[in-house]
């Protein structure tokens, strides 16, 4: 009975030997996140016409806005450009000046919804030194995210 | 062959999809808005005179005195005042008329045109009623309108002060809707 068991032992120890396998695999995870954000976009709410204004004469009226929407990735920084406000190459001659708060400071940051502004700002316009005929000033905004 | 050449038109599609992605990475976007100021130009009345008004009938007290024989459609006594601006624009023009002084009253027809005819009978210029004390005209091409202050009878009623009388229509005009 006692040589019975001792064989049994054995057995079993050389079963579990066998189990532990030779040269089995050994793995280590390495992970790659990628996020995926939302693309930049600028979009303006339209070209304004302004009121006309008699030549040698200042004028006043109501703000009229221009209001540039940057849209992306929710509080993420980004670098916007100003260029602006430019007068048209076929502006007639004479200097037509606009009045009122120009152009409002570069955002840095998208906000929470993941939009920022720029406003341009027109409240009159001084014609003492203009010609007659349409002047056309345009502004430009262009927008990236920071550091990618 | 054929394969060869099938796998290469897979490919050039794909890089033409790719491209019209616009795969650039974190390519600036950008937009442009414009404001634009028409500026126009100042107006001006110049005022004229047909004939010699200084040659102006002497009216005896009690009497009427009447420039030709249907009034404003052929009186050879004339006003017109030339307003000059910028084309085709819609001016206001508001009057203030003076019709009586010391009891001699005279009588005069507004008419106005853009664009005069030579030759042009004065009925053939529309009135100018001054309804609401403004009339609305349109500047010609040209960016003029001439307005006529056609009299029509000067009346020295009983009691009327002798002497020379001045009387005086201002004429005002300004951009309509401007």
């Amino acid at each position: 009975m006692r040589y019975a068991l001792a064989i049994f032992f054995a057995a079993i120890l050389a079963f579990s030997s066998a189990l532990a396998g030779h040269n089995d695999h050994v793995t280590a995870d390495a992970q790659f996140d990628v996020k995926v954000i939302e693309p930049l976009t600028v979009v303006d709410d339209g070209d304004i016409v302004l009121d006309d204004v008699i030549q040698g004469q200042i004028r006043n009226w109501t703000a009229e806005i221009i209001t540039f929407t940057i849209s992306g990735e929710p509080t993420y920084p980004i670098d916007v450009t100003i260029t602006g406000p430019t007068a048209n190459g076929n502006n007639p001659s004479g200097a037509l000046l606009l009045l009122g708060a120009g152009v409002s400071a570069a955002p840095t940051h998208l906000d929470a919804s993941g939009d920022a502004t720029v406003t341009w700002t027109c409240t009159g316009a001084n014609a003492t030194n203009a010609g007659t005929g349409t002047y056309v000033f345009s502004l430009n905004v262009e927008a990236k995210y920071t550091g990618m | 062959m054929f394969k060869k050449i099938i796998i290469l038109m897979i490919i050039l599609s794909a890089w033409s999809f790719l491209q019209a992605q616009d795969i650039d990475f974190n390519t600036p976007v950008s937009e442009s808005g414009n404001m634009t100021c028409t500026i126009v130009t100042p107006l001006s009345a110049t005022p004229s005179m047909e004939f010699d008004f200084l040659n102006w009938p002497t009216v005896a007290v009690g009497s009427k005195y009447e420039f030709g024989d249907s009034e404003n459609e052929d009186s050879d006594k004339r006003s017109i005042i030339l307003f000059t601006g910028e084309n085709e624009r819609e001016v206001e023009i508001t009057v203030e008329t003076e019709t009586m002084k010391d009891n001699v009253e005279i009588s005069f027809t507004f008419r106005g045109t853009a664009n005069p005819q030579i030759g042009q009978p004065l009925s053939a210029i529309p009135v100018l009623y001054f309804n609401n004390g403004k009339e609305i005209v349109s500047l010609s091409t040209e960016g003029k309108y001439y307005l006529h202050i056609i009299y029509n009878w000067v009346w020295a009623h009983e009691n009327a002060t002798t002497g020379v009388k001045t009387f005086v229509q201002r004429i005002k005009v300004q951009y309509h809707n401007i």
